[in-house]
């Protein structure tokens, strides 16, 4: 026990006083509120902007009550003489649709596959059913008849649920993803430098000759990489908590938003993200103490800094944790955090989140335990 | 005393693709080492004397044969031997972020040292080595004599019985060379049993009590330099090695 201390203490203060290392732990969090302020600042600005208006040609006089409704339709129309000038305008990309009439029929020209052109659609059709029920409702009482009887059959009101909107989800899940994110390649590049950067560097074979079991130094070294994880999530963590207080209260967007994170989150979000870090740096320490050289490592490991991003796209299609899936590392970690900052977590899902990654860091130092022994680990010979 | 009887070593290289060779770079080596004794192991370069060291050092395994150091063996009593040996090597690297107090006392904590002890062995070792000038300083910084001066002092830092040093002076100056050979001889002064590898048959000549001569991996000859010269009818040992070895 007290060489697997020495170990870890020599091993922080490497990773202390190595600038790179250094840089991976502790400013791969800034990317957090970075992201969290560059959302939240994009989603205030579509919401709050101010609602767009669309030229759109007609080729009839409108009426007062059709001014009206045009402009309350976001809509600006301008008279053109003949179909084959509006078919110019709407070239020149003057307005965005237009609209014959011929009687009482109107057709509406416009691009469906354009943003503008569908909206520009929308509004036309909206502003056409607006004026045949403005006439239809003229006839009627024109001939003494109550209108409300026809136009006024129900009522409806609207009531807003609480719940987490999507933009909530949003960003607390590009939070999520690059917490793990920043713990995953603290860990890889830790795991590289005090694996095969020791073997590199040829202070293995020293630290080889001391009175120590090559168990004991390799737990060492694991230990050492799980606190520079958990030293990267501390940091995150207060980025994060930092940066929802900051844009809840300074962007309308996150009004009344759950973002504030309770106790019991931040507890659950703990445990969860501390089983992660066993469960990482088991995994990377496992494949960098394979590996010949520090570049031979760092190639081994890319596709672990690119698998974390899986559960991203997961979560853009609406992916749910259930059934086998629970047992998938970083993918149960993700949505159960997920999960746990929108208030409706399944404890079932934590469980066998927080199980499974102790079983899996089990696994890992086991396995290193037993190579660690091997001289063709630690010599890199046959 | 250490004792190294009938160890093997054999290691399996690739050859061409999906086929394997394997070779012994130790083979059937057996010799004494007595207290207060230095015993030399020479021979060329990929003669097998790193690969045997490193098995005497515990840091590889024996295929075959048995090592006992004061009776005891790898299988059983790895980190009482290892307490009590040295193993310094001419490319000996040490840790470039921290200063050599830091790496002498973190060496001392692995040697189950208390901290009184690490700071009086310290001491003793700044003076011996006039280290006090750059003992706060970060290894990286300092100059190759000065690095190799605090390779030697990690290395004896938990007053080792026995010594293994594999060619120590190989790309030294005269200087820094000297340090360590006055170290070798005041250790053997002092009942110290030293292995002493090298392929500088003048310099062996000089220090060592007996000497190995290697060649592919087996003993070709053993005895004092005397001995040694006198059975191949020679005048040093450079001369008697390359007798012996022209008939193989």
């Amino acid at each position: 026990m007290k060489n697997i201390k020495i170990t870890i203490k020599k091993e922080l203060r490497a990773i202390v006083r190595d600038k790179k290392s250094l840089l991976m732990m502790a400013l791969t969090p800034i990317f957090i509120p970075i992201f969290i302020f560059l959302m939240t600042y994009i989603y205030d600005t579509m919401v709050n902007s101010e609602e767009k208006i669309y030229n759109v040609g007609i080729n009839y006089d409108a009426s007062s009550i059709e001014e009206e409704l045009f402009k309350a339709n976001n809509l600006v129309p301008t008279e053109y003489k003949t179909f084959a000038e509006m078919e110019e305008a709407y070239n020149n990309e003057d307005i965005v649709a237009y609209i014959t009439k011929d009687d009482n029929n109107y057709t509406i020209y416009t691009n469906n596959t354009s943003d503008d052109g569908s909206y520009a659609g929308m509004y036309i059709t909206n502003y056409l059913e607006s004026y045949n029920n403005y006439l239809g409702q003229n006839y009627l009482t024109a001939n003494n008849i109550d209108s409300s009887y026809v136009y006024n059959n129900i009522t409806y009101d609207i009531v807003e649920i609480k719940g987490n909107s999507f933009i909530e989800t949003e960003i607390s899940n590009i939070a999520i993803i690059f917490t793990i994110m920043a713990m995953t390649l603290s860990a890889i590049y830790t795991a590289t430098d005090l694996t095969a950067g020791e073997k590199e560097r040829g202070t293995l074979e020293t630290l080889l000759t001391y009175p120590i079991k090559s168990s004991e130094l390799i737990l060492g070294k694991f230990l050492a990489i799980v606190i520079s994880t958990l030293i990267t999530l501390i940091i995150s963590l207060i980025l994060m908590i930092l940066s929802f207080n900051i844009v809840q209260n300074n962007f309308t967007v996150l009004e009344n938003s759950s973002l504030n994170l309770s106790i019991t989150t931040i507890l659950l979000t703990v445990v969860i993200l501390f089983t992660y870090s066993f469960f990482i740096s088991g995994l990377c320490i496992s494949i960098a103490s394979f590996a010949k050289t520090y570049k031979e490592a760092q190639s081994t490991l890319t596709p672990v800094s690119l698998i974390i991003c899986i559960p991203m796209f997961l979560q853009l299609l609406n992916f749910k944790l259930h059934g086998y899936f629970s047992f998938i590392p970083i993918l149960n970690h993700s949505f159960v955090i997920n999960d746990i900052f929108m208030g409706n977590y399944n404890s079932y899902n934590i469980i066998i989140t927080a199980l499974s990654s102790i079983i899996y860091s089990l696994i890992f130092i086991w396995i290193i335990v037993k190579e660690y022994k091997s001289e063709k680990i630690l010599f890199n010979s046959n | 005393m250490l004792s190294v009887n009938n160890v093997s070593k054999k290691f399996v290289k690739p050859v061409s693709k999906g086929q394997k060779k394997s070779f012994y770079a130790d083979k059937d080596i057996s010799f004494e080492v007595k207290d207060g004794e230095i015993l030399g192991i020479l021979g060329p370069n990929g003669a097998g004397k790193t690969t045997l060291l490193r098995m005497i050092a515990g840091i590889m395994k024996t295929t075959e044969g048995r090592i006992e150091i004061d009776e005891l063996n790898y299988q059983n009593n790895e980190i009482e031997i290892k307490k009590r040996i040295a193993f310094l090597t001419g490319n000996t690297k040490l840790y470039k972020d921290i200063s050599p107090y830091e790496l002498l006392k973190m060496t001392g904590e692995y040697y189950d040292m208390n901290l009184s002890t690490i700071e009086k062995r310290i001491t003793e070792l700044t003076d011996k080595f006039k280290m006090k000038s750059f003992l706060h300083q970060k290894i990286s910084s300092l100059s190759t004599g000065q690095t190799q001066k605090v390779a030697i002092a990690r290395c004896i830092i938990h007053d080792p019985k026995y010594y293994i040093l594999d060619e120590p002076t190989s790309g030294l100056d005269i200087i820094s060379s000297k340090t360590i050979l006055d170290i070798i001889k005041e250790e053997k002064k002092n009942g110290k049993c030293i292995l002493y590898s090298t392929h500088y048959m003048e310099e062996a000549e000089n220090i060592c009590d007996r000497v190995v001569l290697l060649n592919h991996g087996k003993i070709i000859m053993i005895g004092t330099p005397l001995e040694i010269k006198k059975k191949t009818n020679t005048t040093n040992l450079r001369d008697a090695f390359f007798c012996l070895t022209e008939d193989l």
